[in-house]
């Protein structure tokens, strides 16, 4: 009995006045005492600061992504750079590509850019498409949710990962970023349409929701007003916990060939460069690839932690 | 028999019934489905408080649904102030929504977490502004303090105190209160219980109070009726159900009920029912009670009793044998 409420009007006479702590507030302040998270936070952060800079990094190192340097690789020896670790030293921060003598530094920065867009676009339009699949599903049952729950389960019961690599392969080669975020969508939305579904299906029958509509509620505002909200945490978890899976394809997709085309970088494309040269030049295969496991790492924390914080019944309230 | 209820005295009464439910129905899942709700009527005055009794899947929550056009009937109709309210279409229903309020069951989940109080009792048509969300909750006995907050934050008892002056909020003439206290701790019922009296007295509100706990009900109606398998069985004033029931099921209902007086409890007679009540989608043929009745006969097993006048008032009772 020592919270701020007590049952009856005699609560809060000579208390200060306390404002209600709102669900999402909650979650924040847990966050904020959760080291994973704010060790997940810190390095999505510093990913995302790199992406977004990385116009002014590659200004400060003086070389652009796609400039070679021939004189940092060794001709004679079939283009392996000059100097240890790859050629990484004051010039070259994180070293030069073999065979051609582009910086690493600046591909790494700028290939940030086209994973983290990538993973973030596909993830908005899967998110976006699914939401609003299940939420129909859910709340109006009955035949729409039969017909839409089949195409769903069909949409899942492709092989995503042959489909991809078939579309990619014989898809126009216009926009390759906008090409990958669709086609990745396409393949991924179905899995929050269940989520959201379920959910939807669940929170429809909640007292507050008869509440409403004895009050004068209508569909629309039912749907967005009283279920959606209820719906946040399971969407906002499957987001950061589907962003880092993205980035994972995209790399995959473009380890595979059928990602963005060179001299566009990427960090699975030059994962698949480096497997060439590992041998000779290791750490341009090491350092795409700890980038990438980072940022995967970093998203997974983040998302694991958030469904921790959301959760209703977690300790710490 | 529909026709006998409709010719009854009970459509004569000193007042016109605010609400009038005649030969409701509800069936669940097709023509062969489940009769929830078969064949129920009633009314409810205008200030007055008609209890709604019977045991868990008895219908009388589904009752109260259609009344508050949650559900729309499968058969009958119900008049609220004269108007037939019994089909009309969401747009329809707005204004009659005012009207007809509901108190739910379960006090935490009639509210909705990501709300805070003041949104929920103004209402998803913002019926109120602030300074009429801090009226109604210090009316319910919570303060301006709480308005800003989320319902996370209270006790049952405190969250039904919202739902209560969420229901409040349209100043309805009607309430359906679905089981408000069952939820609550013993200690807490009595304050709501007599919150809802108050606030009766005060805006002369009508209830129908849908429950299980016969001695709540006592307390709190008028008249009440009794339902056993989708039908009303008996219904009556207060002191004709209580002192002198006349349908079996009712009297083994009442037998329930402990005495607070230990040598009379030890003593008293007890009926106790034997097995279950029968599934609803497969209602024996005959009387529905007739199963669990210790006076069945002949005739309970092939024909179903209609539901006459028995003694004294307006007691009606569905009995061959009515005690």
């Amino acid at each position: 009995m020592s919270t701020t409420v007590q049952e009856g009007a005699a609560a809060g006479a000579a208390a200060p006045p306390v404002r209600g702590r709102s669900p999402g507030r909650i979650a924040c302040e847990r966050l904020r005492r959760d080291p994973a998270a704010l060790f997940g936070l810190a390095i999505v952060v510093l990913f995302v600061l790199m992406a977004l800079a990385a116009p002014l990094l590659t200004r400060l190192n003086g070389w652009e992504p796609e400039t070679f340097d021939k004189t940092a690789i060794d001709q004679a020896l079939g283009g392996v750079p000059k100097g240890d670790f790859g050629g990484i030293g004051a010039e070259h921060w994180l070293g030069v590509e073999p065979g051609n003598g582009r910086d690493v530094f600046s591909r790494i920065v700028y290939g940030a850019r086209v994973s983290l867009l990538i993973a973030v676009a596909s993830t908005a339009v899967t998110v976006l498409a699914g939401t609003a699949v299940g939420l129909v599903a859910g709340y109006f049952g009955g035949k729409v949710d039969t017909v839409l729950s089949r195409i769903m389960d069909l949409v899942m019961s492709f092989p995503s990962l042959i489909f991809m690599l078939a579309l990619l392969s014989i898809a126009p080669d216009a926009n390759r970023v906008l090409l990958l975020v669709l086609i990745m969508s396409m393949f991924s939305w179905p899995y929050v349409g269940r989520i959201v579904r379920g959910q939807t299906l669940s929170v429809k029958h909640r007292e507050f929701v008869d509440a409403a509509r004895v009050n004068g509620a209508m569909g629309p505002h039912i749907l967005l007003k009283e279920i959606l909200p209820n719906l946040a945490a399971p969407i906002l978890v499957y987001t950061t916990l589907a962003i880092p899976a993205n980035i994972g394809t995209e790399a995959a997709l473009s380890f595979l060939g059928v990602g963005v085309r060179p001299p566009t970088p990427s960090w699975g494309q030059m994962i698949d460069n480096g497997l060439l040269w590992y041998q000779v030049v290791p750490t341009y295969f090491m350092i795409p690839g700890v980038c990438l496991f980072l940022t995967v790492l970093a998203f997974t924390l983040l998302g694991d932690a958030l469904r921790d914080a959301l959760d209703p019944k977690g300790p710490g309230r | 028999m529909t026709e006998q209820l409709l010719t009854g005295p009970d459509t004569a009464n000193r007042t016109t019934p605010l609400l009038a439910v005649r030969d409701l129905r509800m069936t669940f899942g097709g023509r062969t489905g489940v009769k929830a709700v078969d064949g129920v009527t009633f009314d409810v005055r205008p200030g007055e408080t008609l209890g709604l009794v019977g045991e868990s899947g008895c219908g009388k929550t589904t009752t109260g649904r259609m009344i508050v056009r949650l559900l729309e009937p499968t058969g009958g109709t119900v008049t609220f102030d004269g108007r037939d309210i019994t089909h009309l279409g969401p747009r329809a229903l707005r204004p009659l929504r005012r009207d007809i309020q509901m108190i739910f069951q379960d006090p935490s989940a009639s509210l909705n977490p990501r709300q805070t109080v003041e949104r929920i009792v103004s209402g998803p048509l913002r019926l109120l502004d602030r300074r009429g969300v801090i009226e109604l909750l210090e009316r319910v006995g919570l303060g301006a303090e709480h308005a800003d907050r989320y319902p996370h934050e209270f006790s049952g008892g405190q969250a039904q105190r919202i739902g209560i002056a969420r229901a409040l909020a349209s100043r309805p003439k009607l309430i359906v209160c679905d089981e408000p206290v069952s939820a609550l701790d013993v200690s807490i019922q009595a304050q709501i219980v007599n919150l809802l009296v108050d606030l009766q007295r005060e805006l002369g509100l009508a209830y129908l109070f849908i429950a299980h706990d016969l001695s709540v009900v006592r307390h709190m109606c008028a008249r009440v009726a009794v339902m056993y398998l989708g039908r009303v069985v008996e219904i009556g004033s207060r002191e004709s159900v209580y002192t002198a029931p006349a349908h079996p099921y009712t009297r083994a209902l009442l037998s329930a009920v402990p005495v607070p007086d230990p040598e009379v409890e030890l003593t008293r007679e007890r009926i106790v029912l034997l097995g279950d009540p029968p599934s609803p989608a497969a209602p024996p043929p005959g009387c529905s009670f007739h199963p669990r009745c210790a006076l069945a006969r002949d005739i309970c097993r092939t024909e179903a009793p209609p539901l006459e006048i028995h003694g004294p008032g307006e007691r009606k009772v569905a009995c061959h044998f009515p005690g």
